[in-house]
């Protein structure tokens, strides 16, 4: 009889099981990886409308930090006034804008959802660009009191006109610092600096915060009952 | 595949022997080959029927599975503190029927023992679709099974790891690891058939599907050479799996604190207790396949014996502890040791202990006797009646010591549901499905092992030179 | 003290302090070694009967002659003795012993279901003991004066005779709750115009013509005056959901102010009550609303004497059955049957969930040949009902208990159907028991959903609930016991001797079985319900349980219940077993349940020796229902299906309190946390804190040589122990000790 398959077919084969399987494998684990990894799928540096596209208001610009914060130097407590006592750092309420723009540009269009939403007493539906799914429970204040400056997970905000996340927020990316808080406190003077960097002794100076500030050790900041209830 | 209207009855046993006499290496090949190479359309009824019938069953398994992915586990009769029941005995009973193939192909082969050389391959095969079913049970039996890959120890975004201590994480491995190591044994020990097919055949297609299955096999003196190494190499791993991967199931009690399941014995006396029930499904299964097949001739009633003997002392082994049980439930001076022994004899399912005794315990007695052990009919009926028996040592283990544990106030009742019923059954569909179609497309006995076999008792040495080693 | 068919702790607006203060006096510390003692008669076991030294099961109609027995024997005059059986004056005879013994410092009560010549008769018996003035006080009665059903009943009256043309119905579902033998429906049906106010449509706003939504209490501006007169404003939580109006609003609508609100009304009233003025006024307001109640309003107590003399109560007892009716414990009158927490939470004793039964003993189950789940015919004055058996160990012989609140047609989806309905049989010359019941058997079973099938120790009392007599606890005869052997481990013990370490203390002595834990945690914890198919099953999903225990023999048992809920074991059994660590230990000692990477295998509750794991067999959680939405505790995650789920210590309470006191920079003091359990017990049986910290008072009552922990040969290290349950029987009466 025959043989169905010739001669090359043993190269063919040999090469698939030696050369392309493990090459297919790695593919797929790259693949996998970077995508589960990637800043992409948790839509890191996507500046997002600062309005919600169904409410579509027209010639809405959006609220610009750069301007804000930036430029006319807002402390970020200005608006977000619960970040040092409560988990939430609140979007502020209307009456907070309208407290200066009641009469700086009280006519300008850009803000005319302000004023609508002012008048009509609706709140403005932002978008939550920093979100954390609902069984995480985060709390603001332990962190601004413990020594976590705001740039350090929301990155330079006084730069962008429109807010996009810098950190994709990974549980690994949390326990990064919670392992090792040292290497990311900031002395209170700095905690609403926007622009701060970790100077060159990071590490010795993140310890001494940590023995001041009293934070508790790696093993009991990495209990899961710290952030999962 | 031959119909069976072409068995001509009655047939001879033979008793004394592993072959019957007048077996040569060519009338084996063709024996075996013939069954499965015929056009796929001149498929017989009967296994139309079967296929079609195991395949209504496993569509009912299909639809109790999307059932309970839609609705959840509450379909299933489980509560607290009855949280395991038909899921996890039927498990158990899987896996455990699973293990005879790795002991026959593996442990037997290690010991050169020539009787398994004409049912290795069955039960091989038995073994893997055996731990297919099995498998699937651990991933259903979670509330939330999309989760199921957190058992994987991949490095995750979450910056943790799987909890190594906990013995289901150990099932993860054991299981994983049984089920490639005899997927691959299996294929290594059938690439030689394969290509026999492959040579043997005239149909273009199975040609071609044979010969890319025999990876290139040419019956070479090297190709043997290497064929042997690897099948050492792979019954030197497969031996230790028979024994630990069941003593690794049996960790999922052991490890408990419950009474009935923290028990030291649970291991060997769960290795055992698989080896039973294993032998007996592949009895089970190989009484009506030879008679269909007449296959009477290269599994003889020999290989029923001594199939018989080791069925019949791990059965020894499994009774060594049942008693062992009773002696600690006395010995140990725990109210709730005793209790559990109590509840067994004595309580609402004392009918399950007393039947799982009646199964397991007095019925196999009667492979004492020769005159039994080789009568066909009574050798199946205690086959069935262990692997009955087993599934009631695993409900007697799991929902008996649930049910009634440390507080009298959690004491209830476990009533199996509709669902629980449909997806045990339906797993059998599942299995039966697998093994028509190995049937069918693969010869289920190792060809290439029984000519050696006839090569080695065979006295003609002329046969011997004419024929030689080598394949087709 | 002695109970006469007195449920003190549980029933009537005492409740809750009494609850508190009776478990006061049953404590004993290492300063105050003494306890009180309570004798208990009543027909059916109730929350204060478990807790007495000497219970009695006798019938309701018998209560009567206990009471003659008791005035004779402490010698009130003009009453004469009765015979009682022999078990009974045993009883009384040690009880009036007692209270003679304890002149002044006694008080004998009888409950709100006993006639007003059964209070006038147990009040002279507390004037014969010197009581008056000493432990029963007198204060201006706060409520007006119930008329009961024979207001209704003449209100039908007057409308069968036509005199009604207008009828007012504010919350009171009179269809469904009237008396069998009033027939209040046909009578609505003669009222020209029926105005129905009320939050529910029901089955009395069926017949109405008008419906006024109602406000919900925690909507509503009011005021309300406790037992004691203390008066308290009530103040709403939210604004109304569905504009609810107040009754204040309706009766000033009606008085022609229709644009009255309840805080206008409410207010204004209170201005003059006080009689300030201006800003006095105003700030005086502001302090009340900040206190909740209003300063030194509690009723002087005032003194009485009694004149005349008291005639004996009792009438010949008829033989032949007898039925008491009972409000349901959580449903009370059935106003709540729309609520599935209250129809989910378990009744005490019974542990039936989902239904009223009839409970008889296990003597008159036997007389009547039944057995429980057989359904009967209970006949009582012409009036039929059917309802399933429920056999009830320690209830009086000849006895028939049915509660009320069930049966309900137009309660809601929830609770429409549920059980079957008691006012029928009710007749209103016999409201509260009545003799004359006939029962007959029926071919018929009834499924009866219980959350606990097994009531017997099965001899393990020393590891789950051991009691002790007093005297035995304070001079125990040799030392034994508390030797425990030291269980030695191959392994280091974790150093648990730093920052906060959570445990708990339960006091077995103190804990009534009233079931306001249970409920409570469910409202913290976003605990769903899940219905009573799904309870047959056994899934149901509370996670702390009030276990009851019989022990000793079915006539007079003793009854036990021990509060169990997650241990936070030390050494926990289910945190190895799970494949994904979604359970684990923290470092302040809690064993923490992570629902989002729980997979769902179960294997925690298999090796969990106290079964107080849950796990979510199905949606239980209702997503659906935006009103529900809002009900939620939003620091607890919602659980989906198939997640584990158990009592967490409120470690959301702790979160909260850490991180607070972390900010601020101080430690968490003794108080600061309190869980829901601990907050909603009444007679503070559980306590919370920092076993670390030496002067908390969990810490204290740890240090207690009465304190153990449940299952102990197990080594679980549990975080939460109990403290023996001790009994303080009268040691020249042989007879049944609790």
């Amino acid at each position: 009889m025959a043989q169905v398959f010739n001669r090359r077919t043993n190269t063919i084969v040999r090469l698939g099981i030696f050369v392309g399987v493990p090459v297919i494998l790695a593919l797929l684990t790259a693949t996998w990886w970077y995508y589960t990894r990637s800043d992409w799928v948790r839509d890191v540096g996507v500046a997002h409308a600062k309005v919600q596209p169904a409410g579509n208001i027209p010639g809405a610009g959006g609220y610009s930090h750069q301007l804000h914060v930036g430029g006319l130097k807002l402390d970020c407590r200005y608006c977000h006034t619960g970040v040092e006592i409560s988990s939430n750092a609140n979007i502020p309420p209307t009456e907070t804008c309208m407290g200066c723009h009641a009469q700086i540009l009280p006519k300008s269009t850009k803000l005319e959802y302000i004023r609508n939403s002012y008048e009509k007493d609706e709140p403005v539906q932002w978008n939550k660009v920093n979100d954390l799914p609902k069984f995480v429970y985060f709390n603001h204040s332990i962190h601004v009191a413990k020594g976590v400056g705001c740039s350090t997970c929301h990155g330079n905000i006084a730069s962008m006109a429109v807010v996009y996340k810098t950190e994709a927020l990974y549980m690994s990316w949390c326990l990064n610092c919670h392992r090792a808080p040292e290497k990311f406190l900031r002395p209170q003077s700095e905690i609403f600096n926007t622009a701060w960097t970790p100077p060159a002794d990071q590490i010795a100076q993140g310890l001494k915060l940590k023995k001041d500030l009293n934070i508790r050790t790696s093993s009991q900041l990495t209990n899961c009952s710290i952030c999962h209830r | 595949m031959q119909s069976s209207k072409q068995l001509k009855p009655p047939v001879t046993e033979t008793y004394d022997s592993l072959l019957a006499p007048g077996q040569s290496l060519n009338s084996v090949t063709a024996k075996i080959s013939d069954i499965i190479l015929f056009p796929v359309l001149k498929t017989p009824l009967g296994w139309i029927i079967g296929f079609v019938a195991a395949g209504l069953l496993l569509m009912l398994y299909l639809y109790s599975l999307a059932t309970l992915f839609t609705v959840g586990i509450g379909i299933w009769g489980i509560n607290i503190p009855v949280a395991w029941g038909f899921d996890i005995i039927n498990f158990v009973w899987w896996i455990g029927i699973g293990h005879a193939g790795t002991l026959i192909s593996a442990i037997l082969l290690l010991f050169r023992q020539d009787w398994r050389t004409s049912i290795n391959r069955a039960a091989e095969a038995m073994t893997i679709f055996a731990v297919a079913c099995a498998g699937i049970y651990p991933l259903i039996h979670t509330g939330r099974p999309w989760l199921d890959y957190w058992f994987l120890p991949y490095p995750s975004t979450l910056g943790m790891w799987p909890q190594f201590r906990s013995p289901l994480e150990w099932d993860v491995f054991a299981i994983s690891t049984y089920a490639t190591v005899s997927v691959l044994f299996w294929f290594v020990g059938l690439v030689p058939d394969l290509a026999t097919l492959r040579d043997r055949s005239t149909s273009p297609i199975a040609k071609t599907l044979y010969g890319l299955a025999s990876l290139g096999w040419r019956g070479a003196a090297k190709h043997w050479q290497r064929y042997e190494v690897a099948s050492l190499l792979l019954a030197g791993l497969s031996t230790p799996l028979v024994l630990s991967v069941h003593s690794i199931i049996s960790f999922d009690f052991a490890v408990a604190q419950l009474p009935g399941w923290h028990v030291t014995v649970f291991p060997p006396y769960f290795v055992a207790g698989a080896v039973y029930c294993g032998f007996a499904m592949v009895i089970v299964l190989m009484i009506p396949i030879r008679r269909w097949f007449g296959l009477e001739g290269l599994i003889t009633m020999k290989h029923f014996d001594v199939m018989s003997k080791v069925m019949l002392a791990s059965g020894m082994i499994v009774t060594y502890g049942y008693f062992g049980e009773i002696f600690y439930a006395w010995y140990s001076s725990s109210i709730y040791e005793y209790y559990l022994i109590v509840n067994r004899f004595t309580g609402p399912y004392a009918w399950s202990y007393w039947s799982l005794i009646l199964f397991n315990v007095l019925i196999p007695q009667v492979l004492w006797s020769k005159k039994l052990r080789q009568n066909l009919p009574v050798l199946f009926f205690v086959s069935m009646a262990i692997n009955v028996g087993m599934w009631f040592e695993r409900w007697v283990i799991i929902v008996l010591s649930l049910h009634r544990d440390f507080l009298p106030s959690s004491w209830a009742s476990y009533t199996p549901t509709f669902y629980d019923w449909s997806t045990y059954i339906g797993s059998f569909g599942l299995f039966f499905v697998l093994f028509l179609l190995f049937i069918r497309f693969i010869p289920m006995i190792a060809i290439f092992e029984v000519r050696d076999l006839v090569h080695k008792t065979t006295a003609h040495t002329a046969e011997h030179e004419d024929s030689g080693h080598a394949g087709a | 003290m002695v109970a006469l068919d007195s449920d003190f702790t549980h029933s009537g607006a005492t409740a809750i302090r009494y609850s508190r203060d009776f478990a006061d006096k049953r404590r004993i510390t290492a300063a105050k070694p003494k306890m009180n003692r309570l004798y208990a008669a009543e027909p059916t076991p109730s929350h204060t009967g478990t807790m007495a030294d000497h219970r009695l099961a006798v019938r309701a109609a018998e209560i009567a002659s206990l009471t003659d027995a008791i005035a004779a024997g402490v010698g009130v005059a003009g009453v004469a003795a009765p015979t009682l059986d022999e078990k009974a004056s045993a009883w009384v005879k040690a009880a009036v012993a007692d209270l003679k013994a304890n002149a002044g410092k006694s008080i004998v009560i009888t409950g709100e279901t006993q006639s007003a010549a059964q209070h006038a008769l147990v009040l002279a018996i507390n004037n014969a003991l010197g009581n008056l003035g000493k432990t029963v006080t007198f204060t201006a009665p706060v409520a007006p004066a119930a008329t009961g059903n024979a207001g209704l009943k003449a209100l039908v009256d007057e409308i069968n005779a036509g005199a009604v043309s207008l009828l007012v119905i504010s919350d009171a579902n009179i269809v469904y709750n009237a008396p069998g033998d009033i027939d209040v429906k046909s009578a609505l049906a003669k009222v020209a115009t029926v105005v129905h106010h009320g939050l529910y449509a029901d089955e009395t706003s069926e017949g109405a013509a008008w419906h006024i939504n109602g406000a919900h209490y925690l909507e509503s501006w009011g005021d309300s005056r406790a037992f004691d007169g203390t008066a308290a404003i009530q103040q709403p939580l939210i604004a109304p959901l569905y504009e609810g109006k107040t009754l204040l609003e309706v009766v000033a609508a009606l008085s022609g102010n229709t644009s009255a609100n309840g805080h206008d009304l409410v207010k204004a009233y209170w201005k003059t009550a006080l009689g300030t003025d201006g800003y006095a006024f105003d700030k005086e307001w502001q302090i009340i609303l900040h206190d909740g109640t209003v300063k030194a309003s509690a009723s002087a107590s005032s003194s009485a004497t009694l004149t005349g003399t008291i005639a004996a109560t009792a009438t010949p007892a008829s033989e032949g059955l007898e039925i008491v009716f009972r409000a349901d414990s959580s449903l009370r009158d059935g106003s709540a049957a729309n609520n599935g927490w209250l129809q989910e939470v378990p009744k005490p004793i019974t542990k039936l969930v989902w239904d009223n039964a009839a409970q008889v003993s296990p003597a008159t189950a036997k007389t009547l040949g039944v057995v429980a789940t057989d359904v009967v015919e209970l006949s009582f004055q012409g009036r039929t009902v059917k309802a399933p058996i429920w056999i009830v160990p320690g209830q009086a012989d000849n006895t028939v208990v049915v509660h009320l609140g069930f049966g309900r047609t137009k309660a809601g989806k929830v609770g429409d159907g549920v059980g079957f309905n008691a006012y029928t049989l009710r007749g209103s010359d016999s409201l509260w028991h009545g003799t004359g019941l006939e029962v007959k058997k029926t071919t018929e079973t009834y499924k009866l959903a219980t959350t606990q099938e097994h009531t017997n120790l099965e001899g393990r009392d020393e590891d789950i609930y051991p009691t002790k007599t007093l005297a035995d606890f304070l001079h125990p005869e040799h030392h034994e016991g508390h030797k425990k052997h030291e269980i030695i481990s191959l392994f280091p013990e974790y150093d648990y001797s730093k920052g906060y370490q959570w445990g708990m203390q339960i006091d077995l002595n103190a804990c009534n079985g009233c079931n306001a834990c249970v409920v409570a945690c469910q409202a913290e914890n976003n605990i769903p319900i899940v219905g009573k198919e799904q309870v047959l099953v056994g899934r149901e999903m509370h996670w702390i349980r009030i276990d009851t225990y019989f022990s000793g023999d079915a006539e007079s048992p003793s009854i036990y219940q021990i509060p169990v809920a997650c241990m936070h074991c030390e050494h926990a059994p289910c945190e190895i077993v799970c494949p994904v660590a979604a359970t684990v230990h923290d470092d302040e000692g809690l064993n923490s349940m992570v629902y989002n990477r729980c997979v769902g295998t179960k294997y925690c509750s298999n090796n969990c020796p106290y079964k107080v794991r849950r796990f979510n067999f199905f949606q239980y959680v209702d997503e659906e229902t935006p009103s529900l939405k809002l009900q939620r505790n939003p620091d607890v995650t919602v659980r989906v299906r198939g997640v584990m789920e158990k009592c967490t210590y409120c470690v959301q309470r702790i979160n909260e309190a850490r991180i607070d006191a972390d900010r601020e920079r101080r430690e968490i003091t003794d108080g600061q946390v309190v869980s829901a359990c601990q907050q909603a017990c009444p007679s503070q049986a559980i306590v919370f804190g920092n076993i670390n910290d030496a002067s908390a008072r969990v810490s204290q009552l740890k240090a207690l040589e009465s304190k153990f922990t449940m299952l102990d040969p197990l080594n679980t290290k549990p975080r939460t122990s109990y403290m023996i349950r001790l009994t303080n029987p009268n040691p020249e009466f042989s007879g049944k000790t609790e």
